[in-house]
């Protein structure tokens, strides 16, 4: 590596000249990132070989792929993936909904305001997943618990967020409303929620974020309901049965879904707040 | 005028909420509008003629005094009642500029087809047609009051509420729109209440000139400046420097009572 005293290029002099390691700058992003990428794949596999550690406890790379492979070739890990997915989608869309609901409440009269500010205060710190117990002995051993606590995750930070966004609507833009005729459900329909957009899709990514680690952290717990369990459950059947690359295929197909779903919502708002100017300088 | 007129501001009064209760904005605001013509409403920065207009428009209620509009007593916001502002956010910016205009249309009963329809046609004739698929965030702020000045007599309202809709405009552009609103308000007869602090705007666009001055404000003087729309004419600097000893009077009032 060269030393810290030559200058750095102009093309990453973004961070106030901070950076400054040469030849490495110099090369491509995509590039930099793969190259790495394939570095730490190679000191993780030279590591398993080098060292034999045993192979109940650690798996290298290549044995990983190949359990990805075969866990998405032969249908093992296909099922389990769209347990975890259904669940997760169907938490967002119930926590979403009465996010959008509690936010309506609160911008149309002064107690759903209150009742809103305490609650989102008193159930926003609790980690949702601290609930799986108590939604246990409430729904039995059901899916239900699942969509319960990922829609509990899912709730509160988009309520936050949302709540922000009907908060700061330009007061312009709510007397062109008025000024229109619109009152109550249009305008909140019609002007609010567009107007808060921005904000929603900001809580829209905190809140799957939240969904995301609740329902793999509850899986772990809950193990199986009905005819098949997700992902979480995955990983534990496989360490139950000793079958470490399996595990860390599942944990690669989680990571992988939470990249996926993190670029989707990336799309999704350049689709939108950004092609309309309400979000500044949102490129990738 | 003779009949009725179509708007009647009658010794209205309004404060706003403060610290130790309710501030005191405007006193006593007397004001008319016929039908057709233009009111242009001035005064220092601060003297409420903002507060006068919300209240015409129905965004604030008067703790004294009635608004009459049209026969009946002001309730609340109404699209009969179109307001254009300064503020250069008064578009929706998740609608084009013609989903805009055809959305107000929409919104006061026009159905779909009939409101672009009717949008496209009023854009056209402000020379916004090459605009229609646009965002309001890729306009100039020119276009952007344009287009809000294109949705406000697309709704065909009785009446025409402007806050200093040029007040955020470059003196170039400011010239152009006076024309262009000069130009349509005489086409379509629509009746005008016009906010604004420069003289010359009001002594052009107006027929009639109501200063408010004061602290809290209260109407000074009515002028008549119709027809005066040539600012090298007698009658135009005649006007202008009538209204310019009014407002300068007003500052002299407004110092002593900031040093008492």
């Amino acid at each position: 590596m060269p030393s810290s005293t030559e200058t750095a290029p102009p093309a990453d002099a973004g961070a106030g000249g901070r950076r400054s390691d040469g030849p490495w700058s110099r090369l491509p992003v995509g590039l930099r990132r793969s190259a790495l990428l394939v570095a730490l794949l190679g000191v993780w596999q030279l590591y398993v070989v080098a060292a034999g550690v045993s192979p109940l406890v650690f798996a290298g790379p290549w044995d990983v792929a190949a359990a990805f492979a075969e866990g998405w070739g032969g249908g093992a890990l296909v099922g389990p993936t769209l347990t975890t997915l259904r669940i997760l989608g169907l938490g967002m869309l119930i926590g979403t909904a009465l996010a959008v609901v509690l936010t309506a409440l609160a911008v149309a009269t002064r107690f759903g305001d209150d009742l809103l500010t305490l609650l989102t205060a008193m159930v926003n710190p609790l980690p949702s997943v601290a609930i799986l117990p108590l939604a246990m002995l409430w729904f039995g051993l059901d899916e239900t618990v699942l969509v319960f606590v990922v829609a509990n995750a899912v709730l509160w930070p988009m309520a936050v967020n949302i709540g922000m966004g009907f908060r700061t609507v330009p007061a312009t833009t709510l007397m062109v409303g008025r000024s229109l005729g619109l009152r109550s459900w249009r305008l909140i329909r019609d002007v609010h929620l567009p107007a808060a957009l921005p904000h929603t899709v900001a809580g829209v990514r905190t809140g799957w974020a939240f969904g995301w680690r609740t329902v793999i952290a509850a899986e772990l717990v809950f193990g199986v309901a009905g005819a098949q369990g997700g992902l979480g459950f995955f990983i534990n059947e496989a360490r139950f049965h000793l079958d470490i690359p399996d595990v860390f295929a599942g944990l690669v197909t989680i990571a992988l879904i939470g990249i996926a779903l993190d670029l989707l919502f990336t799309l999704l708002e350049r689709r939108t707040v950004v092609r309309w100017g309400m979000k500044e300088g949102a490129a990738l | 005028m003779g009949a009725e007129p179509l708007l009647s501001v009658d010794g209205v009064a309004i404060g706003y909420p403060g610290p130790g209760g309710r501030v005191p904005a405007v006193a006593g605001a007397d004001l008319t509008v016929g039908h057709g013509e233009t009111v242009m409403l001035i005064g220092r920065s601060g003297c409420g003629k903002s507060t006068v207009l919300k209240a015409v428009a129905g965004f604030l209620t008067p703790s004294a005094g009635r608004i009459s509009f049209h026969g009946a007593e002001v309730e609340g916001p109404a699209p009969d009642r179109a307001v254009v502002f300064q503020e250069l956010d008064q578009l929706f910016p998740w609608r084009t500029v013609l989903g805009n205009v055809a959305y107000a249309l929409r919104a006061t009963g026009t159905p779909r087809d009939e409101a672009r329809a009717r949008a496209t046609a009023q854009l056209e004739l402000m020379g916004l047609g090459h605009a229609l698929d646009r965002h309001p965030h890729q306009l100039s702020g020119g276009m952007k009051q344009r287009v809000a000045i294109a949705r406000a007599f697309a709704l065909e309202p009785r009446m025409l509420l402007m806050d200093e809709p040029f007040g955020a405009l470059d003196a170039q552009t400011r010239g152009r729109l006076q024309a262009e609103l000069a130009g349509l308000a005489r086409r379509t007869r629509v009746s005008i209440l016009f906010v604004t602090h420069s003289i010359d705007e009001a002594v052009l666009l107006g027929d009639r000139v109501v200063v408010l001055g004061g602290r809290p404000s209260s109407v000074v003087e009515t002028l008549d400046v119709a027809g005066l729309d040539s600012p090298d004419t007698e009658g135009f600097t005649a006007a202008r420097r009538r209204l310019r000893a009014l407002l300068s009077d007003d500052r002299e009032e407004a110092g002593r009572a900031v040093l008492d």
